[in-house]
């Protein structure tokens, strides 16, 4: 996809020691954007406790109504309660949002490591395959797995996992290059250890921060996607509550009933904004002093 | 430089050849069949058959490709199953529209972009700063075609400032139907390049030799002017990589806009399983998306020497 | 049209003098339908009978000149009549190229460029007779070689997708200029329907010697526009006056521009900002807004179409008429109007449409009873209920809500639902090949006769679609259909007609969900603006104040 966060450390200091808890509490953006995500998630969880309403029980004769005793956030085009859709909806698009991503980012820190470790000819092969993927646009990309999949979950899935690894890859790659020329490397290299075990111990601990750190805005773009793949009818389906199809739903009903379209929208940007703080966080906190 | 530039551009064909190779055989995996799209329910498995063999579907996939390959070499890229003219006509009508759609869309990001970043890494972790950087990291989360609706309903609507949509019929209002579209594209790819120059120019600010310029006693403006070419190297990357992704999501802008673009006629032609037109539309914008990574590496590479030794 | 009674003693349909009485009694009949569903155009003068004339001659009391323009979400890609079912085609080429009758907004057969016919006594022989004094576009009067060439290229024409209308027509010659005989194979009933078809509307015989590319890139017809350098999918389309229209004053306004937008917001958006003056495919939720603003109409134009939702017979559970019956049943079709339609399209009941000939009110429908749901499914061979699958076109958002709300309400009698949403060109590849459990799609009659729907949707060997993809086979039925088919009076008919639509009720095959209208939005500025039942709109009679 499209940013490599540049400012993540590449000579990161090896994952959590005591001073890395100590650097994460005392980071404001983490902890917030903990927090954020920390709800969110939450709620997702408990959503059948705390939702008012099962998010697919329809009323067909009270469509689209607005603020109610009944309904706090009111209703949808199918009599639907928008805050009990709102909830379950937070449970499908960060599962989608954190599941699309797996494939991606250990397929891709996977050829990644390689390339950048063994480079010359296996570095060459991987890299021409990760630039004709990045070659595709984006959105045309998914837009034809789709296409060949099917709309819905499993397409969204199959999408992401044939365009997104390519970003963690490079990533990881130029990480992994740093990390090669360093001492430690070359000592354990010169020691006899093998490649597999140099990799595990030093050179990923290393790298993995970048690609973690990635992942984080990394789940924000998924998200949107999927939010944009619903506008296109290609998403999320119905009647499974999403917040990209609830916008695309209530698109039609702007004039009338903002909120339908505008509150599934804001919901997208505060877990963005959330998830985005624990990025930032994690790359202040592995950066060295 | 040179052999880096050829390098660069050897790899640029291959990535061409590769993507024409992925869309061919992506097409052909697709279910869905063009010829009941054009003669309809009641069709007879005859004329079926009789149109898919017009077409050549019924040969196999690799006589077939062969055949496309042979056809872009003399320049000819198909006839659409569904309009029956030449694709190349098509894509000639639109490719205009797209092409103005991005660079307006870059041109935006980049007036957008500089002074937004300047302004929040000189004022670093101040108000005006925090201000910027919690705008741009919720700016991430904002869908585009979201944003576009918003904007057409404030600046389109209630504000007659701009048209509600379509192309229009003079160059004037072809800029003016151009500005929404533009703003929602570049807003897209904002918020990313202004995280990324801030701290780039963060980073530069705190290094040795900015201290040493300022030692020397250079004023302010001159010294954020070195600041910003040193670090404008990474975001120019991350620009060049963020302007292909605007290549690929005119699909999704030209429709919130109804601008009669490429993006638009490559979806219209993916529902209709209309092989021609999305072959030659998904190459023509790899294309685009080749030439741009192939420029922003070369001119990367010449702003940075270090490039060249990877 | 009048009953002629034939010395053999059989009576026969032919069109009669008196236009203009049936002109100005159509007039009224739409005014009132207007009246009573939304506010519609006015029809300014509609009591001054005298204005209205002779077919054909313009009214005093319209503004003439001005551009219309006129936003529609599907740009044409072809201008051949011949070769093409899609909306934006046939609503672009209509304009330019008219057929020997017409359907009125009534919903019934007008003599257009045919002033009437005569038939033979065993009744395969029709012959028509032109009407005198129409010219093509570049001057030219139109001849019977014309007729006999644009017909025979429809009917010949393999790949055409409606040369189905014309397969009763065995030859037809021209009988000096102005006649036109059609020999039929048998006696055919809905063959005036046939003829009226758009596909068979006329052009120069030969193409007036040119090649049929270049002819269609500059088409020359009889009708009230005309277009230069055609361009398939372009983002707009201007339509120019045509000085040799055979309606001698109209059309009264000098051009049409169409602009496609195939966004429903985006032709919104431009019709309230003034941009346009009309727009097509209105969605039912933006109804009630429109009407609120002064400045704009909403019409709702009763169509010939009905919503379906289709059960596979060749699993055993649909097989099962009373599962049919229990599902027909269950589905509370006058809620779902309100919701999906906003209270614009009428809850289904008949497949029948209202709007189509011989339909008849009086069947008797399976009406919405959730215990009589249960009962008839406790008779099934699955009273205990089951799953099944609901295939779609995902990408019509009226479907996916349709399909929500199916699925709530047969969840309540033990049905269980999964939607199955497909892209266009895959769901039509789905269902065709029978690769379904349940699907929704819409039935649509193309002509006047009700025989197309009738023999689509219920003869399952000879209708074209295996009773629309059902596998529907009741022989009782099936032969109804072909009697109805053969029969000439009218009253014979409509009996067959509507034991047809009874015993297709109780067996429920399908269940028709609505009766959707067409909805198009426009400015008070435009006058006299009218859709038929078929969907199309003639422009030569609209004025801009």
């Amino acid at each position: 996809m499209t940013s490599v966060d540049i400012t993540a450390a590449i000579d990161a200091a090896p994952v959590p020691t005591p001073t890395f808890w100590r650097r994460a509490r005392a980071s404001r953006s983490l902890m917030i954007g903990v927090a954020i995500v920390g709800l969110i998630v939450l709620a997702a969880i408990l959503a059948p406790v705390i939702s008012p309403y099962p998010p697919d029980q329809q009323d067909l004769y009270h469509i689209l109504g607005g603020i109610s005793s009944k309904h706090l956030l009111g209703t949808d085009d199918l009599g639907r309660d928008e805050l009990s859709r709102l909830i379950y909806g937070a449970r499908t698009d960060i599962l989608v949002g954190v599941l699309a991503i797996v494939f991606p980012f250990c397929f891709g820190t996977m050829m990644g490591t390689i390339a950048g470790y063994y480079g010359g000819r296996i570095d060459s092969v991987i890299m021409r395959v990760v630039d004709v993927v990045i070659a595709f646009p984006f959105y045309v990309l998914v837009i034809a797995l789709v296409f060949v999949v099917g709309p819905g979950i499993r397409g969204i899935f199959v999408a992401f996992a044939v365009a997104d690894w390519v970003v963690y890859a490079r990533a990881i790659r130029s990480a992994t290059l740093v990390v090669r020329e360093s001492n430690y490397v070359a000592a354990a290299q010169a020691g006899g250890l093998s490649d597999a075990r140099i990799l595990r111990r030093h050179v990923l601990p290393n790298t993995i921060a970048q690609a973690i750190v990635y992942a984080m805005s990394d789940i924000v773009l998924v998200i949107v996607a999927v939010v944009t793949l619903g506008y296109l009818g290609l998403g999320v389906q119905p009647p499974t509550a999403d917040w990209g199809s609830m916008i695309s739903a209530g698109q039609d009903y702007l004039t009338t009933n903002w909120m339908l379209s505008t509150l599934p929208g804001i919901a997208v940007v505060i877990t963005g904004l959330g998830l985005s703080l624990i990025g930032d966080g994690l790359a202040d906190v592995l950066r060295p002093e | 430089m040179l052999r880096y530039t050829a390098r660069r551009l050897a790899a640029a064909f291959f990535v061409a050849f590769g993507v024409t190779v992925a869309t061919f055989l992506l097409l052909h995996l697709a279910p869905g069949d063009p010829a009941r799209v054009v003669l309809g329910e009641r069709a007879s498995p005859q004329a079926l058959a009789a149109l898919r063999h017009q077409w050549g579907l019924d040969s196999s996939l690799g006589s077939q490709f062969t055949r496309y390959l042979d056809g872009l070499a003399h320049g000819n890229l198909g006839t659409s199953f569904i309009n029956k003219t030449s694709t190349s006509s098509l894509i000639r009508d639109r490719i205009g529209v797209s092409a103005a759609l991005v660079a307006l869309a870059t041109v935006f990001a980049v007036i957008i972009t500089v002074p937004l970043a300047s302004f929040a890494a000189v004022r670093k972790d101040r108000a005006a700063d925090h201000i910027v950087r919690a705008l741009s990291v919720a700016g991430i989360g904002f869908p585009a075609f979201w944003f576009g609706i918003v904007l057409i309903e404030v600046f389109a609507l209630r504000v007659h400032a701009f048209p509600v949509g379509g192309w229009g019929s003079s160059t004037e209002t072809h800029l003016r139907s151009l500005v929404l579209p533009a703003l929602t594209a570049a807003f897209a790819i904002v918020p990313i390049l202004v995280r990324s120059l801030r701290v780039g120019m963060i980073e530069v600010f705190n290094a040795d030799f900015v201290a040493t310029l300022r030692s020397k006693g250079l004023g302010e403006r001159r010294v954020l002017a070195h600041v910003m070419r040193n670090a404008l190297i990474p975001t120019l990357t991350l620009l060049g990589i963020n302007v292909a992704y605007l290549i690929g999501s005119t699909v999704v802008i030209e429709r919130v806009f109804d601008l009669n673009g490429l993006g638009s006629l490559l979806l219209t032609a993916i529902s209709q399983r209309d092989f021609p037109v999305v072959q030659s539309v998904t190459l023509v914008l790899a294309i685009g998306v080749v030439i741009v990574n192939f420029l922003t590496d070369v001119i990367a590479a010449e702003l940075d020497p270090r490039i060249r030794l990877e | 049209m009048v009953n002629v009674r034939y010395p053999n003693g059989k009576e026969m349909l032919v069109s009669g003098p008196d236009e203009r009485t049936l002109s100005r009694r159509e007039l009224v009949k739409v005014g009132a339908a207007g009246a009573a569903s939304v506010s519609v155009l006015s029809i300014p003068g509609l009591g001054r009978a005298a204005s209205l004339g002779r077919l054909g001659a313009a009214r005093e009391d319209v503004t003439r000149g001005g551009t219309l323009k006129f936003a529609r979400s599907i740009a044409p890609t072809t201008l051949d009549p011949a070769n093409t079912i899609i909306a934006g085609d046939i609503y672009t080429l209509d304009k330019i190229f008219e057929p020997l009758y017409i359907t009125t907004v009534a919903g019934k057969l007008k003599p257009w460029l045919a002033t009437g016919y005569t038939v033979s006594k065993d009744q395969k022989t029709f012959t028509f007779h032109l009407r005198p004094g129409v010219k093509f576009s570049n001057g030219k009067p139109l001849t019977a070689e014309d007729v006999v060439f644009s017909i025979n290229r429809a009917a010949k024409d393999k790949q055409g997708p409606l040369s189905f209308l014309d397969f009763a027509i065995t030859s037809l010659e021209a009988k000096g200029k102005s006649k036109v005989v059609a020999h039929l194979s048998s006696p055919w009933a809905p063959f005036i329907s046939d003829i009226s078809v758009f596909a068979n509307a006329i052009m120069p015989a030969n193409f007036g010697g040119k090649s049929q590319t270049e002819f269609f890139k500059n088409p020359v017809g009889t009708g009230p526009f005309t277009v230069k350098g055609f361009k398939p999918n372009a983002s707009s389309l201007t339509l120019k006056r045509n000085p040799h229209y055979w309606q001698a004053g109209k059309p009264y306004i000098n051009a049409v521009d169409f602009l496609f937008v195939d966004n429903d917001n985006q032709r919104l958006l431009q019709l309230r900002g003034g941009q346009v003056q009309a727009i097509d495919l209105v969605p039912p939720s933006q109804v009630a807004s429109l009407k609120k603003d002064s400045k704009l109409h909403v019409g709702l134009y009763p169509s010939w179409q009905v919503d379906l939702l289709v059960l596979n017979e060749k699993l055993a559970k649909f097989a099962d008429r009373n599962v049919r019956r229990a599902i027909t049943h269950a589905i509370d079709r006058n809620a779902l109007v309100h919701a999906a339609s906003f209270g614009t399209a009428k809850p289904g009941g008949s497949f029948f449409p209202p709007s189509l000939q011989y339909y008849s009110a009086k069947t008797p429908t399976l009406a919405y009873s959730v215990s009589a749901a249960k009962a008839s499914l406790a008779q099934s061979k699955f009273p205990k209920g089951f799953s099944t699958e609901l295939l779609i076109d995902g990408g019509v958002q009226k479907w996916q809500t349709f399909a929500q709300i199916i699925q709530q309400q047969l969840k309540v009698i033990g049905i269980n639902v999964t939607l199955r949403p497909l892209d266009h060109a895959s769901f039509e590849q789905a269902f065709q090949k029978f690769d379904y459990e349940m699907f929704i799609d819409y039935a649509i009659n193309d002509i006047t006769d009700a025989d197309e729907m009738a023999s689509f949707e219920v003869d399952f060997q000879n209708g074209g679609s295996s009773s629309y993809w059902s596998s529907y086979d009741n022989p009782t039925a099936i032969n109804l259909v072909r009697q109805a088919e053969a029969e000439f009076n009218p009253a014979k008919r409509k009996a067959l007609y509507a034991q047809i639509q009874s015993i297709v009720a109780q067996d429920a095959p399908f269940v028709p969900l609505d009766y959707p209208p067409y909805i198009y939005a426009m400015s008070k500025k435009l006058q006299g603006f009218n859709v038929n039942p078929g969907g199309a709109y003639r422009l030569e009679g609209v004025w801009l104040t």
